[in-house]
């Protein structure tokens, strides 16, 4: 088979996994090719919109599980194809050499045996990191049930670890991945974070322990998990692990299976970007995941996102002065990011802000505008109403207005 | 009535700065880089850039204001826009007021101009550290684009680091200026008259490249909106994965 038929069974095999960010490292190249920095970089867009940062790819897709949500489950009449290491290694290296990619996002169905497997990943590594002499970026997505060895060897020459938990409730896993359970996957993840805390303990600096951190994944919508179920699992992953980063990604039916969603379900996008939101505010505006929801009201209101959700909940923390308010506070503000929140805190320093100078920071006024006061002054027509302010929502947005007529 | 003095200077970084000096010393109303500016009613110079006088300003300036009041000159000076100059004495006037906290003044009706010039241009850059695509020859990697801004000088540090061991060439077609790296030190090559029709490369990657390109994507999340919202359509011409829209 030619590289690019094994590229395109085994690319396409790849690409439900959400995770393509190639941050959280700065290298500078010493010798050889490549180098990264904290930011990340993208290098394009694919048709559905999505970043492409790293070459994607699975090591192989020939696979002795039958998880019921998989591509690649071993139930499956779909074309098979394998990658040697030096493929991967030479098509890595001539890619990011062109300037196409960041670096290698390599993942794998489970071949023969875990140990099999993650030892073939290692070859890969060892290769691009050695005969290529690559300094990009590697993310290694950990086989579950694999030697805890294969991952100490393998981290310190990777940037990125992930294990992904797909679900977050034990029983989820048992109906739909009969081949997996919750400790398989905690175990490797609970080692990765005890390891990275003993070595920087150690301030080891030219051995770091998967420099990046771990991230994982979990599906939304191929089980009957609510949105509270996930979003609590994640505030738990980034505070006993300290992962850096948790991905959502909208279950696509691809099999037949009683205990999934019919093939006709479309994906539920609007579910994963709410969750996608909610996961921002607890790791950039310190919201704890019981403010958002809680067992009562266990999912995301569809019309209006979590942080305003939030703030209509919770009006007697409003009007809040952008002059005098704290960074925490502004960032409590529907409309308000980490970045802007920051950019008032210090140009407030050198003279009293207006309205006008929100508007020219790039505010989102329209939906800020109803929890702020600017030097003592209200702006907005309307008071402080949660029934007000959602119904002049709904209907400012050609979008919102859209979802309500549709509905009714 | 009396005129108006106005700067004309040669769209350099010293020039601003020689531009710069000159006001510290009598006020102008206005500073640009475009003769075709120009009105009648006001009194036009024409100024020399001189880089003694540039450099004495860069230490006054980085002196009073700081690093990254030099920064945004430096970014704005790059942009594209008709009325930079003007957006530079404007902020220099802001400094004169508030001090090293100048920098601070985003949303300041004196400093927003050059503010937001240069967040167009540092916005460039960063898409530019993804978007630029090598094309493989035997002993050279050469991209060819169209940015809006001059930014090859502030993409070449990262491309010397990240290719250290690379002969390349970065090519900005329509200023016709070259950022050439030899794997020791990089440098700009003004007027180039390169003609590119001799080279012709056979590059198996380019097709593994766009055959990468369209398997990655998810037919059921189809969103072209959001595609082009990325990376605007005017990109698209020397990107290698859209080489069939050529």
């Amino acid at each position: 088979m030619d590289t690019i038929d094994k590229l395109s069974i085994l690319a396409d095999a790849a690409k439900y996994d959400v995770s393509c960010a190639s941050s959280g490292v700065t290298k500078k190249n010493n010798s050889g090719i490549g180098n990264s920095i904290s930011s990340g970089i993208c290098h394009t867009w694919t048709s559905d919109g999505r970043c492409v940062s790293l070459l994607k790819v699975l090591l192989t897709n020939n696979c002795i599980y039958d998880c019921k949500y998989c591509l690649n489950r071993k139930a499956n009449d779909i074309p098979r194809a394998s990658f040697s290491p030096e493929e991967i290694a030479s098509l890595t290296f001539q890619f990011y050499k062109r300037n196409y990619i960041e670096g290698l996002f390599l993942s794998s169905a489970v071949e023969r045996n875990p140990n099999y497997t993650m030892e073939k990943i290692y070859q890969t590594i060892f290769l691009l990191r050695n005969k290529y002499q690559f300094n990009g970026y590697v993310h290694v997505k950990a086989i579950p049930g694999a030697d805890l060895e294969y991952i100490s060897k393998l981290g310190y020459i990777v940037d990125r670890m992930s294990i992904n938990l797909e679900l977050p409730s034990e029983q989820s896993l048992q109906t739909l991945a009969p081949d997996k359970n919750m400790n398989s996957l905690l175990n490797p993840i609970n080692y990765i974070a005890n390891n990275r805390q003993l070595v920087s303990n150690k301030r080891l600096i030219t051995n770091k322990f998967i420099p990046a951190g771990q991230s994982t994944q979990f599906i939304v919508g191929a089980s009957n998990d609510s949105d509270y179920a996930l979003l609590e699992a994640s505030e738990q992953l980034y505070n006993s692990y300290n992962l850096k980063r948790v991905y959502y990604s909208a279950y696509i039916p691809i099999n037949e299976d009683g205990a999934l969603p019919m093939l006709t379900t479309t994906p539920p996008l609007k579910r994963e970007n709410r969750l996608y939101q909610a996961d921002w505010l607890l790791r950039f505006y310190h919201f704890k995941s019981h403010e958002l929801l809680n067992k009562k009201n266990p999912f995301f209101d569809e019309d209006l996102d979590p942080k305003m959700c939030w703030a209509l909940r919770n009006l007697d923390f409003f009007p809040v002065e952008v002059n005098t308010a704290s960074l925490k506070t502004l960032l409590r503000v529907p409309g308000i990011g980490p970045k802007n929140a920051q950019r008032i805190v210090r140009e407030r320093k050198a003279y009293k802000l207006s309205y006008e100078n929100l508007k020219k920071m790039r505010v989102a006024l329209n939906r800020a505008k109803y929890f702020i006061t600017c030097h003592g002054k209200y702006n907005s027509e309307i008071s402080l109403n949660a029934e007000k302010i959602k119904f002049a929502l709904l209907n400012n947005t050609n979008k919102g207005q859209m979802t309500i007529w549709n509905r009714k | 009535m009396e005129q108006k003095i106005r700067l004309i200077y040669d769209d350099s970084f010293e020039g601003i700065l020689t531009c710069l000096y000159y006001h510290a010393k009598k006020n102008v109303a206005g500073i640009t880089h475009d003769s075709t500016q120009k009105n009648l009613f006001d009194n036009y110079f024409f100024i020399k850039t001189n880089i003694d006088k540039a450099q004495k300003m860069y230490s006054f300036l980085n002196k009073h204001y700081g690093k990254e009041f030099l920064r945004d000159i430096y970014y704005c000076q790059l942009s594209n826009d008709t009325y930079k100059g003007l957006a530079i004495l404007k902020y220099f006037e802001l400094a004169k007021i508030l001090g090293k906290s100048v920098v601070n003044a985003f949303s300041h009706p004196l400093a927003n101009p050059l503010k937001a010039l240069v967040h167009k241009v540092s916005m460039e850059k960063h898409r530019f550290h993804g978007l630029i695509r090598f094309s493989n020859y035997a002993s050279f990697l050469l991209a060819k684009y169209e940015p809006d801004h001059n930014i090859t000088e502030l993409i070449m540090p990262h491309f010397s680091d990240r290719l250290k061991e690379e002969h390349f060439v970065i090519y900005d077609i329509s200023r016709d200026l070259a950022g050439v790296y030899n794997t020791k030190n990089w440098h700009i090559k003004n007027e180039t008259n390169i003609n590119f029709n001799v080279l012709s490369n056979n590059d198996d990657f380019e097709i593994l490249w766009r055959e990468y390109f369209q398997s990655a994507s998810i037919n059921d999340r189809h969103n072209k909106k959001v595609q082009k919202q990325y990376m605007p359509r005017r990109y698209w011409k020397h990107l290698t994965e859209f080489e069939h829209l050529k």
